[in-house]
This record gives C-alpha cells, sequence and structure tokens, in this order.
C-alpha cells in the first residue's frame, strides 16, 4: 500500500501547512483551499462566490490584473482556481524555480486583494462569468442537468440547493460591497489549507510558507455552519422537463450521507457496480438491450448534512423515457435485493485503486486532495488512509448500505423530454 | 512585514524527456519503454500504423467501430467475460481512432499487469467482433452523431476538418464516419478490417510506468512476439486546402454562438514549426495571449477563447475557438481577424520570450506522469516521429526570435481563413453570410 510522506504544522495566524515531498520530478503543486463555497451565499446572492474566485486573479497590491497566471504561465506553470460547494481552490503546479514567486502572488492577494479590486474588474469578471454560465450550462443539451438535480434533492432556500454557478439575476445584482464583504468574512489564513507536494523538503515548504503568509493577521477561524442530515425521499418526486436535448433522457437520485460517513465509500462501490463502464449492471440491462445509448451511476460527495447519488440513461432512438426508468428501477431494485456478487465487489475495489492510483500519480491532483482531506475530514493522512479503507469495506457493508441509502422508492426522478424543433 | 518585491525565478531546473528503451520485435513492432519511478499506474498504448485513408471511401468510420467493439469480446474471452476478467485486475481499456492512427491503451496498476498484459493483447490481435456488438456500436455510433449536431460547440468542432481540407482528402470528414457510410458495412466487414489491417509492422508500443520487478519487454515479448504482419501497405495522403468561405449554421435559441477561424497549416517537420507554434502560443496558448487579453479581460465577450495547432503526418491545421454571447458574436469575428493579422502588428520579443517559456518550462508538468509521457510519445509515434523530437523541439523553441515568428505566421496563416460560426440565424447580417440549416453530418 502506497504512503505519501506526510509533514505539517499550524502558522500562529492559523493557516495549515501541509508538505509532500515528492523528488521525482523539479515539479511543486501549491494548492490552497479555502473554507467557503456555494453553500455559503445568501439565498439572495447566488453565484457570489464563483464571481469571487474570478476576481482573486484580477489583481492585488503588488500583482496586476492577469499576471498571477500570466507570471505563472511564463515561468512554466499552469494554473487555476475552482469554486464548489464546500470549499474554493487556488492551485498552480510549477518548477521548483517558481515555487517563491507563486507563494508570494498567493499570499498578496490573501493580504491586499482589496486595494486593487475595483468597478471595472467587477463588471468586466461579471460579464465573463455569464459567458461561462452559458457556454457550460445554458447553451448545453442537458447542461442544467445537475442543477435540476440539486433543485429536486435539497429544499428551497437549502445551502446546496443553488447551483455554485449562481443565477444571473445574481449576478448582474452583485456590487463591490458584496464583493468586499465576502473577502473580509471569508479570506483570512485561519480559513486556508496551503498544501505543498513535489520537490520541496518538509523544513523548506515550513520556512517558506512562514516567510510569505506568516506576517498576515490572526483571525478567528469559524466553525462550519451545521447542515441537518435529510432523510430518504419518500413518494418519489419527480420533475418533467421539455427542452433541446437530441434524445429524452432519465435522471434518478438519491440522498446520501455525507462525506466521511463509512456508509459513503460503500456506496460508491454500489455505484460502482452499479454504472461504471461496460461491466455494470446498468450498461448490460440497458445499453446491451438498445434500450439506451448510454448510462451510467457515481456519487457526489458534500461535507455537510447529505451527499447525492445519481443514476442516468439516455433513451435509445424510439424508446419512450418512462420504459427506460422501469427498466433502470427493475435493475437497481435487483442489485439492492440481492448485492453485488463477490466478484463484482471485488471488480470494484479494484477498479477503485486503479482510479485513486491515477489521480495521485499526477503532483497537483495530489495537492488537491490533501487539501480536501485537511479541511473537509480533518487531517491531510485521510488520503493515506482512504485506499485501505475502501478494499476493507465488505460486500455486507455494501448491501446495508445498499438498503439504507439507494431504495428505488427513495429515488427523485428527472425526465428530459425532447421539444421538436419549430 | 509582507514584502511588496516580487521574488525573482529561481535557477531553472534541468529537465530532459524521459529516455525510453527502444527495442524492436522481429515481427516489426516497435517497443517504447519508459520506466518512471513512483508511477505505480502502467499505462501502455499501441499506435497503429493505420490511417483513416485506408478505409475504403464508401465505408468510412469502419475503423473507428472496429476500435470500439474490441473490447467487447475475444475469441478466447468471449462477451463480456472479456472485459470482466480484464477489469478484475484493476485495468481499463479504451481505443480510438485519429486521421494518422489507431490507438489501443490499457492503464493498470503495477500490480496487476502481468495478469492483464494478455488480454489487451487479446483485444489487439483476437477480437471477436460479433454480429450483435458491431451492430449495437454502429447504432450507438449514429446516436453519437445526433448528440454531436444537437451541441453547439461540438458542432463547430466537427466542421473544422471540412472547412480546412479539401474533400478529395479523408482528412476533410469525420473520424467516425457519418450517416450515410455508416449504412454501408457491416459486422463481417468490419472483422475482415481488422484481420485485414491490424498488423505490427510500423506499429509502436509504449509502456510507461514504474517497472520495478518487471520485465517490459518481457512482457511485450510474450503478448505480441508471435503476431504476424498482414502485408498491408500503408498510405499516410498529403491533403490539400479547401477554397476557404464563411458558414453560419442557425441555432434559433441559442444563447452564444460558438465560433472557429481555421486554416491549413505545416506538421512538425517543417523547419517553421518551431516558429509557428510559438506564434500561435502569442496569438491564443496563454492566458494573456492577444486574442484571450482582448476578448475575455478587456471586453467581456466570452469565457474564454484560444488558438491551437493539429498536425498530421504531412501538414495540419490552426484554429481560433470560442464562445460568445449572440450581440457580440459578430464583432467577436471582426477583432479576432483583426488580431490574427500580424503583419499590422508584428510579435515583439517580449510576447515571444514568453510564449517560448511557457512552451519549454511547462515540460516538466505535463511529462510528469506516465499517461503523460506515454500520450505524447504516442503522438509522436504516431507521426513517424521519435520521442528525443520533444527535447529536440526545446532547443529549437529556445532560438526562436520575434522575427521568425512573425514570418513564420505570416507566411502560413492565410488573410482569409475559413470562418465557422454555430448560433442566431440573426447574425447573418453582421457576418454577411446566409444562415444555413444543420449540415447533417
Amino acid at each position: 500500500m502506497i504512503t505519501y510522506p506526510l509533514f505539517e504544522k499550524r502558522l500562529d495566524n492559523g493557516l495549515r501547512v501541509v508538505v509532500n515531498p515528492d523528488h521525482n520530478v523539479p515539479v511543486v503543486a501549491v494548492n490552497l483551499w479555502y473554507d467557503v463555497g456555494s453553500a455559503d451565499e445568501a439565498p439572495d446572492k447566488t453565484g457570489l462566490a464563483h464571481l469571487f474566485e474570478h476576481l482573486m486573479f484580477q489583481g492585488s497590491a503588488h500583482v496586476k490584473s492577469g499576471d498571477h497566471i500570466g507570471l505563472a504561465q511564463a515561468a512554466g506553470g499552469s494554473v487555476n482556481g475552482t469554486t464548489s460547494y464546500d470549499r474554493t481552490n487556488y492551485f498552480e503546479a510549477v518548477p521548483t524555480s517558481a515555487v517563491r514567486l507563486m507563494l508570494w502572488m498567493e499570499a498578496d492577494r490573501l493580504g491586499t486583494l482589496l486595494d486593487a479590486v475595483d468597478q471595472s474588474s467587477l463588471d468586466n469578471q461579471r460579464e465573463v462569468v455569464k459567458e461561462e454560465k452559458r457556454q457550460r450550462y445554458d447553451n448545453v443539451p442537458y447542461g442544467d442537468a445537475w442543477h435540476r438535480i440539486l433543485a429536486l434533492t435539497f429544499p428551497d432556500g437549502h445551502p446546496y440547493a443553488h447551483p455554485t454557478i449562481g443565477s444571473m439575476q445574481h449576478l448582474d445584482a452583485a456590487t463591490l460591497a458584496d464583493i468586499q464583504a465576502f473577502f473580509r468574512a471569508n479570506y483570512r489564513a485561519s480559513r486556508v489549507v496551503l498544501t505543498l507536494s513535489g520537490d520541496v523538503s518538509p523544513d523548506q515548504g515550513f520556512r517558506l510558507a512562514e516567510q510569505y503568509f506568516g506576517d498576515l493577521p490572526r483571525l478567528p477561524g469559524r466553525r462550519r455552519p451545521h447542515i441537518a442530515t435529510l432523510p430518504p425521499h419518500e413518494g418519489v418526486p419527480r420533475s418533467d422537463v421539455s427542452s433541446s436535448v437530441p434524445r429524452d433522457a432519465v435522471y434518478a437520485a438519491w440522498r446520501l450521507p455525507k462525506a466521511g460517513d463509512p456508509d459513503l465509500e460503500a456506496l460508491g462501490l454500489a455505484t460502482s457496480v452499479l454504472g461504471d463502464g461496460i461491466t455494470s449492471r446498468l450498461h448490460q440491462a440497458l445499453v446491451r438491450t438498445e434500450l439506451a445509448e448510454g448510462a451510467g451511476a457515481f456519487t457526489m460527495s458534500l461535507a455537510r448534512g447529505n451527499s447525492v447519488g445519481v443514476a442516468s440513461a439516455r433513451c435509445w432512438d424510439g424508446v419512450e423515457p418512462e420504459a427506460l426508468e422501469s427498466a433502470l428501477i427493475d435493475s437497481w431494485k435487483q442489485f439492492v435485493d440481492e448485492g453485488p456478487t463477490d466478484e463484482e465487489h471485488e471488480r470494484a475495489q479494484a477498479q477503485f485503486a486503479r482510479e485513486w492510483l491515477t489521480e495521485l500519480a499526477a503532483l497537483d491532483q495530489r495537492a488537491d486532495r490533501f487539501g480536501q482531506a485537511a479541511t473537509i475530514h480533518g487531517s491531510p493522512d485521510w488520503v493515506n488512509q482512504r485506499l485501505r479503507t475502501v478494499l476493507a469495506v465488505t460486500r455486507d457493508d455494501v448491501v446495508r448500505a445498499t438498503r439504507r441509502w439507494l431504495e428505488p422508492d427513495n429515488r427523485a426522478v428527472l425526465i428530459y423530454r425532447r421539444k421538436d424543433a419549430a | 512585514m509582507m514584502s511588496s518585491r516580487r521574488p525573482r525565478l529561481g535557477r531553472q531546473p534541468a529537465w530532459s524527456f524521459p529516455a525510453a528503451g527502444e527495442h524492436q520485435l522481429e515481427n516489426g513492432l516497435t517497443v517504447w519503454v519508459f520506466d518512471l519511478p513512483g508511477q505505480y499506474v502502467i499505462s501502455a498504448t499501441m499506435a497503429l500504423d493505420l490511417p483513416l485513408s485506408a478505409e475504403p471511401a464508401a465505408r468510412e468510420g469502419i475503423a473507428n467501430i472496429v476500435a470500439h467493439t474490441l473490447d467487447e469480446g475475444t475469441l478466447s474471452h468471449p462477451g463480456a467475460s472479456f472485459t470482466e476478467t480484464l477489469e478484475n485486475t484493476g485495468a481499463v481499456i479504451g481505443a480510438g481512432v485519429t486521421y494518422l492512427a489507431t490507438h489501443v491503451s490499457i492503464d493498470v496498476p503495477v500490480t496487476g499487469v502481468v495478469d492483464a498484459f494478455p488480454l489487451f493483447a487479446d483485444a489487439i490481435r483476437t477480437p471477436a467482433l460479433a454480429d450483435d456488438d458491431v451492430l449495437r456500436h454502429i447504432g450507438l455510433r449514429r446516436a453519437e452523431i445526433q448528440q454531436v449536431m444537437a451541441n453547439s460547440a461540438q458542432l463547430a468542432a466537427a466542421l473544422v476538418p471540412g472547412a480546412v481540407f479539401s474533400d478529395a482528402f479523408r482528412t476533410s470528414r469525420a473520424t467516425g464516419g457519418t450517416t450515410d457510410t455508416l449504412d454501408a458495412f457491416g459486422a463481417d466487414d468490419v472483422r475482415a478490417f481488422q484481420a485485414a489491417h491490424y498488423s505490427p509492422k510500423g506499429a509502436t508500443l509504449v509502456v510507461a510506468g514504474d517497472f520495478a520487478g518487471l520485465d517490459p519487454i518481457a512482457l511485450a515479448e510474450s503478448a505480441f512476439g508471435d503476431w504476424t504482419h498482414t502485408g498491408i501497405a500503408t498510405h499516410h495522403e498529403d491533403p490539400a486546402g479547401a477554397a476557404p468561405r464563411r458558414r453560419l449554421i442557425s441555432r434559433p435559441d441559442a444563447v452564444q454562438a460558438d465560433i472557429r477561424i481555421a486554416a491549413p497549416a505545416i506538421d512538425r517537420a517543417d523547419p517553421r514549426w518551431p516558429a509557428f507554434q510559438v506564434a500561435c502560443s502569442v496569438l491564443g496558448g496563454t492566458f494573456q495571449s492577444r486574442l484571450n487579453t482582448e476578448l475575455r479581460e478587456r471586453r467581456g465577450f466570452t469565457y474564454g477563447v484560444y488558438m491551437s495547432t493539429t498536425q498530421l503526418r504531412h501538414g495540419g491545421y490552426a484554429t481560433v475557438g470560442g464562445s460568445f454571447r449572440t450581440d457580440v458574436a459578430a464583432e467577436a469575428v471582426t477583432e479576432a481577424l483583426r488580431l490574427l493579422d500580424v503583419a499590422a502588428k508584428p510579435f515583439t520579443t517580449a510576447e515571444v520570450r514568453r510564449a517560448v517559456n511557457f512552451l519549454t518550462r511547462t515540460a516538466p508538468l505535463r511529462y510528469a506522469t506516465a499517461s503523460g509521457v506515454s500520450q505524447q510519445a504516442i503522438v509522436l509515434a504516431s507521426m513517424g516521429l521519435d520521442w528525443r523530437h520533444i527535447d529536440e523541439s526545446a532547443t529549437q523553441l529556445a532560438e526562436v526570435t520575434a522575427d521568425d515568428a512573425t514570418a513564420a505566421f505570416t507566411e502560413i496563416w492565410p488573410s482569409n481563413p475559413a470562418v465557422l460560426v454555430v448560433g442566431d440565424p440573426a447574425l447573418a447580417d453582421g457576418l454577411g453570410v446566409e444562415a444555413e440549416p444543420t449540415p447533417d453530418l
């Protein structure tokens, strides 16, 4: 079993530092997980966390707009940031020559963003984000499926009920004062995990973290607001959409336990047997029989309250969505009743092992997982334990978790119907 | 106190593309082994010297169907038992076609490689290609065509090769074939195509990962050593360009227009390749490229705009692409064409240095994993190039001057490239073209 070396320290201002030395290539992945995401937005200010993330690239007291990415790329780095429900991450993988530069720029924007952000950068990035929303969600067949699944899974006003990208109306309404308030409330050293993975020693990593981040003020951290766990759906809530899609499609969604609950890893193995690849139950029952053009299932891990499980299938030309849903649920029910075979269970574990090792083979993805582990699971060592944990899940664990969380009657259903072109 | 002074870059670490162990089996198969400590998932890819120009014209798409049906069962492991046995080792197999080659790949944890490798060879050498599996995959390809036609960005991308190359060449048409050509073959044809064209001669097997305690050459020899050449000859076409034109594909409900501006370009063997690559990077290869700075960061027209190059065995093409909200899309085309007029604003030394640094210094990161190394190696092998090309190319890139980049770009990129827009028909006036309905693919 692979165990990555791991060293941790907390600076006096509360910033947590994780160093994972790996000297195989002269590259260091720098990753910052900020403990704030779209679930922390007010219901009338959706999209603010992500819009704010864009403004983090528009310059700070000593960095010109666009230079964060520009200087990193010219130094040989790959850079970006993403916003999700429970966190915002910023990351760059750079040659060892550029580690100081990146830490300095990251610290500069955490310390001095408000010196630079102004109405014109807000207005520009508001348009960019609206284009992102159009490109990724609004102008794509089934592009709003995930948003509709969230709205079915969580009640109105629930922190996970709205999409991270937000609404056009809220994006239009965001003010400079909103941005400033968001920064002051959430962007502080005590809410950051800084991870360095790659060609750096623990001493060097801690020294650099202290040098660049050590002078940031000590401000209180926070206890993550509690979100209650919702019980499984009852009565099969439904949403039926007419849309410009090439084929009708069926999605089913379940409320699952939150990240860190032992059942969630068992459910990950269950959805793998059900919907991962051409050996899966759904592929065999729906695609090989030419009821569906594609079928799959997965779990989406969320930190508080509930995660989400999803099954999906796109109708084969001429197949009605009702017939497809019925076949999907028959297959699902058989699995819930009988559980996986021993061979299926072990295959799902072997496939998980490869996927997990592949992910950790890349320094940038590994660093991101350490940030996730420290932020959501309390310790970066979760990364080293996870494969062991999943391989220890028994077939009986899967059967028990499946019956508790994935009963067909506890699903919600989203159907897309093809709107014929006028 | 936090320092206001930006740290200088440290010394650029010495780096070179990992050296391959090279072997040739008696049947002509070339094997490159990249031993990468710490990479515990082995990545292996077979590049068959099988360009799509080998397909019979009436049966385009047949190579793609073969590739997609390989893992549906083999002669020794019929039906689902093949993938089940393979996946029990933790492996995943994939296959696909490009204009240059067919690629079949496997990723497998080190612990499963000895069991998985013979199965990988089975899929390539003795696939069952059973009737119902082949017919289902033809149906799935039809469905995929419908998905592409319904997706504005995918449709725009799918129309690029036909906009760039003369229709006398295979490279102008979809790799997976069209609705019409899919009608023209059945399972017997698919099996015959595989039997005739899957051959070790000219093929390259790339394996990358941590081989501590393993002998990858012995694995390759035992899996592929007795594979015999079918005698088929390979021809790589050198496609001529198409007459450039503007097209607007009508999407009445679209909230954005997907734009592609494209033209034929050069391959890596052309002496201007490093300078052209730098030029495209300055224009659209980085966040602070000319196109992205103007159209995203100054004007807020788009989430992002890029310029990329695609190289073939002979020739290639370059493409500018992005999605723009309808009310600025025509202006975006005009502005992009203005920015592509490099003669009017030649590259500066500072721009060229930044692009060269980006292209060369990102290499350690791009090639830090087994899959990164093997994917790049297989692209080179498919072009008939050697893995040493990466280091040679870095040396050449470092010597590119602003004048070289300006000269290469202005010579290669035409003043009237093809323009494709998939979007609101109301854009017709602004673009100066008639809107067309979505073409059948």
